[in-house]
């Protein structure tokens, strides 16, 4: 299979990221305007850091000229979930061998969530490039517009966030068809919604996730019990 | 702005974000095998993120005006039905997506 097809691909793939990530980049891009943060700056972040919900806190951060401790502490904060999602591809990038290192640095939830909907197989780990590569692209592309020309697009964009929610139903749906998957899925819910009830909305999401990484830890040490009784057997 | 603080500032947040996302892949990465515990995790993992994501994404809706938690509803599951019925991600999204930003509108 050829690079321009595998690259095809990965692009249908990522065509809901690049509606979320288009109009999200120019949210932030606008924001960094309206604060008088040059365009230059965004642009760097949005090649650097890379992390959506990060760089629109350091929107406020940096007008405020906060100390470098508190950005710091903010990054590790906002981005705490992220330590979750490299455990699902230790072995899958071991076959991205010059690319690894990017693919690690690019691990956002929606490069995550589009990498999780990723069949194993012999061109993956091209594939899985691909799509990283392309979401940040879609980032820049979008943080640059809002930047530099936000204000003066004419088209109303209300509502297409939802791409987003979209996208992850769809793989949701998607994940539900394996059997074996969905004790882990009824889990990850319940556990979301009783911490978004809880705790609500801005406080909810690493408690949920660590919860639910320590349960699976148990159901992965029952499951793992299970299928060595059965080979000693 | 002082230059120099946002050129601090962006490397600092690169970098501590960096870390966070290298961590996995430092502390079991190298060629040494993967702990069975850790390898299962990492399988169960995703679908269980997928859904917290899911409820991340419309985390506000609970305590929003009741017509867009119901409009949200009614965009999600034709997006829902659309792909048990077809498995097209593209239509699926790309439909939700139109009937969800009609929806807002009126």
């Amino acid at each position: 299979m050829s690079k321009r097809t595998i690259f095809q691909r990965a692009f249908l793939r990522t065509i809901p990221v690049l509606m979320g990530y288009l109009v999200l980049g120019m949210a932030f891009g606008l924001l960094m305007h309206q604060a008088g943060i040059s365009s230059l700056w965004s642009f760097l972040m949005s090649i650097f850091v890379f992390a959506g919900s990060l760089q629109f806190v350091m929107v406020g951060l940096l007008s405020q000229q906060v100390s470098l401790l508190t950005i710091a502490l903010s990054a590790l904060a906002v981005n705490s979930r992220h330590i979750f999602y490299g455990i699902s591809f230790i072995e899958r990038f071991k076959k991205n061998k010059r690319t690894r290192p990017y693919m690690i640095f690019s691990l956002t939830d929606e490069t995550y969530a589009l990498l999780c909907s990723l069949p194993e197989g012999e061109h993956s780990s091209q594939e899985m490039f691909y799509v990283a590569l392309l979401d940040q692209l879609y980032w820049i592309c979008g943080t640059l517009l809002g930047a530099v020309a936000g204000t003066l697009i004419p088209f109303d964009f209300t509502g297409v966030e939802f791409a987003m929610s979209a996208l992850f139903m769809v793989i949701v749906v998607d994940q539900w068809r394996e059997v074996r998957n969905r004790q882990a899925a009824i889990i990850g819910l319940i556990v979301a919604i009783l911490a978004l009830l809880l705790l609500g909305p801005e406080r909810f999401l690493l408690p949920s996730l660590s919860i639910c990484a320590f349960m699976l830890l148990l159901l992965s040490h029952k499951r793992n019990q299970k299928s060595s009784q059965r080979v000693s057997l | 702005m002082n230059t120099g603080y946002l050129v601090m500032a962006i490397i600092i947040a690169g970098l501590c974000t960096l870390a966070l996302r290298a961590l996995p892949f430092l502390l079991f990465g190298r060629n040494q095998k993967i702990p069975p515990l850790v390898e299962t995790l990492g399988d169960l993992l995703p679908p269980a993120v997928m859904m917290i994501l899911l409820i991340y994404s419309v985390k506000d809706l609970f305590w929003a005006e009741w017509q867009l938690p119901i409009k949200t509803f009614a965009a999600l599951f034709v997006t829902t039905a659309l792909h048990v019925w077809r498995r097209n991600v593209l239509l699926s999204i790309v439909t939700g997506t139109v009937l969800y930003m009609v929806l807002v509108r009126i």
